[in-house]
């Protein structure tokens, strides 16, 4: 079946959605911090355009994994209406895992690290993506997919639908869908607290489209909102900022990161700078994720969270 | 690879940046005196400030910490980043500002207008 790429297809509706989003923001006269900066949409609007490129350069890899391996598939699926939904929902939890190693792998971070880069959270964000998934092991997560007996243009259609659906979430203008919504669905609430840095919210809801694989793996955290008790305000991008609107930067900094760390590492931790957490070190000299939220529990429940006096 | 697609969707980047530009989103982000040492903890894990000298426009700010070491913050475009540091810091004069090195190319030199920095050179 020749099936269109969904992606494609949707790119003027993600231009059209993102003017909107521009737009409301200027209306409400917010110029200060919150939603766009010039620089910073110019670096997310040209990671997504070279993530297009990267994927025309690099896709014919994985689209070669993927045929050859289907010759081994067990099962025969055709284009039936079951199987449209079974291969959306499966794509979705084979999403989250390779998601959830894209932040808890360092060679996986790298090529992820890209989308995680801006320090402001708006629709151009969502566009932030990767030049170098092409040299991770990602797409290992999805080949059981294929090895079941789905069609590839199937789970390249879902997958394009996947992408889609994740587009809308990227945003601080939307605050909780309704109560049912939120329980079964990714949403802007959920996926604001995935690019948060603050302790409290690291490493946590890495859906795509499901939150429901956050629950049932023990990864889901909700968002408090300004109106709740225990709210504080959300700080984007990475726990160590880059600093850099250069795009290239972006996209290369983790790898030059990892191959730097290689080089000076003593033999037995090398392989620790490759497959462990970001964060990560053999001298302890880094801060992971969880060391993070120790020192955060350790701060607040001290009572020390700032307050100093201007000089 | 269609050139033309690529060349359209290049100029919609350009176009969508300078509309952004063009509509000062982002433009009056600062930082607050009163809110440096609380950035400086919140950017940089186990941090603990002590005393904060901030950059009268609001641009940048070298914060002191109880373990002798420096939180330089910056402005970056409409938030601020941070990198911690240790004494002795590379900081000169240039004119009324002091300028520091944070000893990172894509990170650059921050300048600070503070009259009380002249007293870690």
């Amino acid at each position: 079946m020749d099936l269109p790429d969904p992606v494609t297809i949707a790119i003027p509706l993600f231009v059209a959605f993102m003017l909107v989003e521009i737009v409301a923001y200027r209306r409400a006269r917010r110029t200060d911090t919150a939603g766009y900066e010039a620089r910073d949409t110019l670096t997310s609007l040209l990671l997504g355009l070279g993530n297009t490129v990267t994927g025309v350069l690099f896709g014919g890899m994985a689209l070669a994994l993927f045929v050859w391996a289907g010759q081994f598939r067990l099962f025969e699926i055709g284009y039936v209406w079951w199987a449209w939904i079974a291969a959306f929902v499966l794509d979705d939890l084979a999403y989250y895992w390779v998601h959830r190693a894209g932040h808890r792998i360092r060679w996986f971070w790298a090529a992820h690290v890209i989308h995680h880069s801006s320090q402001h959270y708006n629709l151009s964000t969502a566009l932030r993506q990767t030049w170098t998934n092409a040299f991770t092991l990602g797409l290992l997560f999805k080949l059981p997919l294929v090895l079941i007996g789905f069609p590839l243009p199937m789970l390249l259609f879902v997958g394009g639908l996947n992408l889609i659906y994740q587009f809308w979430i990227h945003t601080e203008l939307v605050g909780r869908m309704p109560r049912w919504f939120e329980a079964v669905m990714n949403t802007p609430s959920h996926h604001r607290v995935h690019h948060a840095t603050n302790p409290r919210y690291l490493d946590a809801n890495y859906a795509g489209v499901f939150i429901v694989w956050d629950k049932l793996f023990g990864t889901y955290v909700p968002e408090i909102r300004p109106n709740e008790p225990g709210h504080e305000p959300i700080r984007y991008g990475l726990v160590r900022q880059l600093g850099s609107f250069n795009p290239v930067w972006a996209a290369f900094h983790e790898w030059i990161g990892i191959a730097r760390d290689l080089w000076s590492a003593p033999w037995g931790s090398k392989l620790g700078y490759l497959l462990r957490e970001p964060g990560w070190s053999h001298d302890s000299s880094r801060h992971t994720s969880a060391a993070i939220r120790a020192k955060w529990a350790a701060r607040t429940a001290g009572g020390n969270v700032g307050g100093i006096e201007p000089v | 690879m269609d050139w033309a697609i690529l060349g359209g969707s290049l100029a919609a980047v350009l176009a969508t940046a300078g509309l952004v530009a063009w509509l000062g989103l982002g433009r009056d982000a600062r930082i607050a005196e009163d809110e440096a040492a609380r950035l400086a903890e919140d950017l940089l894990p186990g941090f603990a400030a002590r005393e904060a000298f901030v950059d009268t426009a609001g641009r940048s700010a070298l914060v002191a910490g109880a373990d002798g070491s420096y939180a330089l913050l910056r402005l970056h475009g409409a938030h601020p980043v941070a990198r911690q540091l240790r004494p002795p810091l590379a900081i000169r004069r240039d004119g009324a500002e002091f300028v520091i090195d944070a000893g990172e190319r894509a990170f650059g030199p921050t300048a600070i207008a503070h009259d009380k920095l002249l007293t870690l050179m």
